[in-house]
C-alpha cells in the first residue's frame, strides 16, 4: 500500500486550512492586479500582494510546513527523495539555471541525501510527479517521497498566455457558458508519499494508482475527443481495479479556456462520469501551472478528511456540449474515492486515484 | 531490458548504434539540424516550425526509428518517453523574451515552445504514440537516471522505452536510445553501464 498525506499549501490565500475554508465560503482567491498586462491591461490573478516571498524561500517554507506534519528527520534519510514539479522554476536566476538553481538550493539547505528530481511536464507536472513518486515507492527505490509543486507569476508567463489570448479579463469561470480563459495563480503545494503509515503525524489516504497519456494530436490545443485524458483515466482505473461507480468526487483540471473544459467534459462523458460531482479549484487558486496538480491533490485529501464537496468557483450555467455535475455549493458527502486529473501543453494528460484507508 | 538502437550527436558528429552516420561541416545547432534533416530525406513540414530542442530530439528519435523496423509491432500506447536535459527550454525562453522585450510583440508561436515537454508532444504527434511521457531536468547527463527511472513505466505502464538526453549548451550533446524487454533480461531493469557505453562512444 502507498500512503499520501501531510498535505500542505503555501499560497497568496494562506495555507491548506485557509484555502479549504475560503473555498467552502465561496470567497474568491483571485483579484484584479492593476497594469500587469503587456500593454498595461489589468488582469485577475491569485498573486501575493504584499510580503511576496522569493522562489527559494517559498519552496523551503512549504517543505518545512510539510515536515511539521511528518515524522522528524524524514527529509535527510537515505530512503527519502524530493521531487520538484515546476514549469518555469525561478526565472530570476536566468533561463539556463531557472529550474536547476532552486533544486541546488534545496539540496544544500536541507542537506538532502539525493539531488532532487525535477519534473517539468507543463500543467500536468504535479499529477505526473505524484505518479512518479508512487512508482518509485512501489519499486522499493525509495521509502518516502516529498513532492513539491511550485510556480510563480512572472511577466514572461503573463505575456505568454496573453499572446495566446488565453487570459480572462474577469474572474475565470471553469466549465461555465461564459468562460473566457484562465486566471493565473502562484504558490506552492506539497504532499508526502510513503510505504509506511507511521511517517505521517495525521491520517494519510491511500494512493491507488495513476497514469499519463499523450493526445498525439496538437502541441498547444487539447484533443477535440479528449482522447489522451480518456485513455489516462481508463488506464488508472484498470491499474487500480476501480470502476466509474466507485468515484465520489472528481477534481478536474478546469482551466476555464473554451477548448480545455470542453475536452474534459467529453472525456468524462466517454467514461460515463457525467453524474459524478466535479469541480475545478482554479476559480479560487488561479492556474498555478506546475504547482496546480499538487495544490489540488492537497485540497482533495482535505475534502476526503472533512467529507465535504467544495464548490467550483465561477460556475453558473452549463457551458459544455455534454452534461457534467458541477458542484455549485459546498456540501457534506461521504468521500471515499477521488479522481484527480490534469492536462497540459504538449498534449499531456494525467490522472490519479485517492482512497480513504479502509 | 536491452538497448536495441541509439543515436548520439555531439557537436557536429552523428553516430548511429556506434557507427558514423553523418558529419556536418557546420558547428551551429541550427545549421546542423537542417543539414541532418535534409540528409534524412524525410518529408515532415511540421519540422520547420519546431524550436531547436524539439528539432534535435525529433531528428535523433527519427533516426533510431528508421534503424528499428520492429518498433511498429508495439501498440500505440506501449512506448513510454523519458527525456531529460539540464537547461530545460532556455533557448526558446530567450527567443520569447526577446519577442516582448526587444520586438515589443510577445510571440505566441515562440511561447508555446517555452516548455521542455513540447518535444514529447512533437514525438507523440509524429508517431501517434499515446503512451506515458515525462520530461525531467538534471544537473548533467546521468546514465544512472535513465536506468533507475525506467521502472516508473516498465513493466506496468509500458513495454518499451524511448529515452533522450537533449542538451544544446554549451555544445550539442544529444543521446537518444530505444530499450525493450528481451528474453535474457528482466523488464524494468536497464543496465546503466550499457547506457554509459553508448553515450561515451563520442565524448
Amino acid at each position: 500500500m502507498i500512503y499520501i498525506g501531510s498535505e500542505t499549501i503555501l499560497s497568496p490565500n494562506g495555507n491548506v486550512v485557509d484555502c479549504f475554508k475560503k473555498i467552502a465560503e465561496k470567497k474568491s482567491g483571485v483579484s484584479k492586479i492593476p497594469g500587469n498586462g503587456f500593454k498595461g491591461e489589468s488582469f485577475y490573478c491569485s498573486m501575493y500582494l504584499e510580503n511576496r516571498p522569493d522562489f527559494n524561500t517559498l519552496a523551503a517554507q512549504t517543505i518545512e510546513q510539510l515536515l511539521q506534519k511528518s515524522k522528524a528527520n524524514l527529509l535527510t534519510e537515505e530512503s527519502t527523495l524530493l521531487i520538484i514539479s515546476t514549469t518555469k522554476g525561478d526565472l530570476s536566476k536566468g533561463f539556463e539555471n531557472a529550474i536547476i538553481s532552486p533544486a541546488k538550493f534545496l539540496y544544500e539547505k536541507f542537506k538532502l541525501k539525493h539531488f532532487p528530481l525535477i519534473i517539468s511536464n507543463a500543467c500536468a507536472s504535479g499529477v505526473m510527479a505524484i505518479n512518479a513518486a508512487a512508482a518509485f515507492i512501489e519499486n522499493k527505490q525509495y521509502q518516502n517521497i516529498i513532492v513539491l509543486g511550485i510556480d510563480m507569476i512572472t511577466d514572461f508567463i503573463v505575456y505568454g498566455f496573453q499572446s495566446l489570448y488565453a487570459i480572462s479579463d474577469e474572474h475565470c469561470k471553469p466549465f461555465d457558458n461564459d468562460r473566457k480563459g484562465i486566471n493565473l495563480g502562484e504558490g506552492a503545494g506539497a504532499v508526502l508519499l510513503s510505504a509506511s503509515k507511521d511517517v505521517f503525524t495525521s491520517t494519510p489516504v491511500c494512493f491507488l494508482g495513476g497514469s499519463s497519456s499523450n493526445d498525439a494530436n496538437h502541441i498547444s490545443g487539447p484533443s477535440r475527443t479528449g482522447e489522451g485524458l480518456f485513455r489516462s483515466i481508463n488506464k488508472t482505473f484498470n491499474s487500480a481495479g476501480i470502476k466509474t461507480e466507485d468515484i465520489d468526487f472528481i477534481s478536474a483540471h478546469g482551466t476555464a479556456t473554451v477548448f480545455n473544459d470542453e475536452m474534459e467534459a467529453i472525456a468524462f462523458n466517454r467514461l460515463n462520469m457525467q453524474h459524478i460531482p466535479v469541480n475545478s479549484f482554479k476559480g479560487f487558486t488561479g492556474h498555478t501551472l506546475g504547482a496546480a496538480g499538487v495544490i489540488e491533490t492537497a485540497l482533495c485529501i482535505t475534502c476526503m478528511h472533512e467529507n465535504k464537496l467544495l464548490p467550483s468557483a465561477g460556475y453558473y450555467n452549463k457551458g459544455t456540449t455534454v452534461e457534467l455535475n458541477l458542484i455549485k455549493d459546498a456540501a457534506s458527502a461521504t468521500i471515499n474515492t477521488v479522481l484527480k486529473t490534469a492536462s497540459g501543453f504538449g498534449g499531456c494528460n494525467a490522472s490519479l486515484l485517492l482512497q480513504k484507508i479502509k | 531490458m536491452k538497448i536495441t538502437g541509439c543515436c548520439r550527436i555531439h557537436q557536429n558528429e552523428v553516430l548511429v548504434n556506434g557507427k558514423k552516420y553523418f558529419t556536418s561541416d557546420k558547428n551551429q545547432h541550427e545549421e546542423l539540424s537542417m543539414q541532418l534533416y535534409r540528409f534524412l530525406k524525410t518529408e515532415y513540414p511540421k519540422f520547420y516550425k519546431m524550436d531547436l530542442l524539439s528539432k534535435m530530439g525529433w531528428l535523433a528519435t527519427e533516426i533510431v526509428c528508421q534503424t528499428i523496423p520492429t518498433i511498429s509491432k508495439f501498440a500505440d500506447d506501449e512506448i513510454a518517453l523519458l527525456f531529460a536535459n539540464s537547461h530545460s527550454c532556455s533557448e526558446s525562453d530567450e527567443r520569447f523574451n526577446h519577442s516582448f522585450k526587444v520586438e515589443n510583440s510577445p510571440s505566441p508561436s515562440q511561447f508555446v515552445y517555452t516548455l521542455p515537454n513540447i518535444l514529447l508532444g512533437e514525438l507523440a504527434i509524429r508517431h501517434k504514440w499515446y503512451g506515458e511521457n515525462l520530461f525531467t531536468i538534471l544537473p548533467e547527463f546521468s546514465a544512472e537516471h535513465f536506468s533507475s527511472h525506467a521502472g516508473i513505466f516498465i513493466p506496468q505502464k509500458a513495454k518499451a522505452l524511448f529515452c533522450g538526453w537533449i542538451n544544446l549548451f554549451p555544445v550539442t550533446d544529444v543521446f537518444v536510445f530505444f530499450a525493450e524487454a528481451n528474453s535474457e533480461t528482466s523488464p524494468g531493469i536497464l543496465d546503466s553501464k550499457e547506457i554509459e557505453h553508448w553515450y561515451k562512444i563520442i565524448k
